[in-house]
């Protein structure tokens, strides 16, 4: 695998306490070609699949096998037209995987993916994964989760202490492989990151369990290796309700 | 100096394979684990762990409703063209983002009106609105009347088209 200079990255992915399987899959990659890398950077994605069976494994893996070959091979020089070409891409591959597989049908996932231009940042987004960016001691959630938690949260029907305890957190409004068209969210213009700027991404089996300023005080105390593994034990510590899976990219 | 593997998952210095891309089975070009195929277990059943431990993440509309007994269509205002489902049982009509049928319009209030589909017969019903409902060329606020196919209701700016199953 490639890690080229320009960052530190860091990442782990745990079963959790209470499945026997974990449907939560990520990657890392860069282009093998150095031309290749300057056009389009590089990739970070995590996926949190769902579906009975093995359905939920399957399509996290599908999307982020496909997101990544669809971006290492695309043509252009934009890397978020990059990452929505490979959203749709993995989309219509979930699906098509389901038609094959009846007894996969109904299978989505989560899919938060990130490219890193030098130092401009880009991101597609479905579900309720979420992509944190941490800068000077703050903490802010770049990605809106797609739930109906996340909906009425942002409609001001409910309170964020409300939202933390809601009994259908785990109700998405959004996932990759389900419905005809993506329902995704992605960057409109790249973002500017800089040098101590810290990417977070996990799933909800991270961040429902460990808040926002916990996931601040963690990143920035440890090197990302370290802040990866206590972040999952802290999760796991407190029931390791789902799969936990975190990726922490700082930049450098 | 960390250690990656080709899917770029970090590994343990003493790792030869990564768990992570072992569990996939993605890595060339084989089958995902289908050989691991069992039935989840559902909550209650033997086996189903306790309390929030059972949550499975779910897509909101694998949430079980109650079959779909009729449409409303908007004729009129922003979501002119736009169909909303009517459900056995009860549904309300508003502004309210929990609201069955979530009408904008700022003359709607949040909970604005009700419909109750029961013994194939519909009945709507004001919620004590702000600014009422209207039925057909009806130029008062009903209270609570039953709706027939095609009537028209009227909420704020938006006329709603009344489709039974």
């Amino acid at each position: 695998m490639f890690l080229r200079p320009g960052i530190e990255l860091a990442n782990l992915s745990d079963v959790g306490l209470h499945r026997e399987q974990n449907e939560d899959y990520y990657c890392y990659a860069e282009p093998a070609g150095d031309e290749d890398f300057r056009r389009l950077g590089r990739l970070a994605v995590v996926a949190d699949g769902m579906g009975g069976h093995v359905g939920g494994q399957v399509a996290s893996g599908i999307a982020i096998e496909t997101v990544r070959d669809v971006f290492l091979a695309y043509p252009g020089d934009d890397p978020g037209e990059a990452l929505l070409a490979a959203i749709q891409e993995a989309h219509a591959a979930i699906q098509a995987y389901a038609r094959e597989h009846p007894e996969l049908r109904g299978m989505g996932t989560t899919c938060t993916a990130v490219a890193l231009r030098d130092r401009d940042l880009f991101y597609g987004h479905v579900g309720d994964s979420r992509l944190y960016l941490i800068r000077d001691s703050a903490i802010s959630q770049i990605t809106d989760d797609h739930s109906l938690v996340g909906r009425l949260l942002r409609e001001g029907a409910i309170t964020p202490e409300e939202a933390a305890v809601h009994p259908d957190k785990n109700v998405l409004t959004a996932a990759l492989g389900m419905d005809s068209a993506v329902p995704g969210d992605f960057s409109e213009a790249p973002r500017p990151l800089y040098p101590n700027d810290f990417l977070l991404m996990c799933t909800d089996g991270l961040h429902g369990l460990v808040n926002d300023r916990e996931l601040l005080h963690i990143t920035l105390s440890n090197p990302p290796r370290e802040a990866c593994h206590t972040l999952v034990r802290m999760a796991n510590d407190r029931g390791g309700f789902d799969n936990i899976t975190v990726q922490i990219l700082k930049v450098i | 100096m960390a250690k990656f593997c080709a899917n770029g998952h970090q590994m343990e210095d003493s790792w030869e394979i990564c768990p992570y891309c072992q569990r996939t089975g993605f890595q060339g070009g084989a089958a995902p684990a289908a050989s691991k195929t069992r039935l989840e277990t559902e909550p209650g059943k033997e086996g189903a762990p306790a309390q929030g431990a059972g949550r499975k993440t779910v897509l909101l509309a694998d949430k079980r409703k109650p079959p779909v007994v009729g449409w409303f269509v908007a004729l009129t205002g922003d979501q002119k063209g736009e169909d909303f489902r009517i459900r056995d049982g009860q549904n309300t009509i508003g502004s309210a983002p929990d609201a069955d049928i979530v009408l904008h319009d700022t003359a709607i209030s949040g909970k604005h009106a009700s419909l109750r589909y029961k013994d194939q017969k519909f009945f709507i019903t004001d919620l004590d609105s702000t600014n009422g409902t209207f039925l057909n060329d009806g130029t008062e606020s009903i209270t609570r009347q039953e709706l027939k196919d095609n009537d028209v209701l009227r909420l704020g700016d938006i006329s709603l088209k009344f489709k039974c199953l």
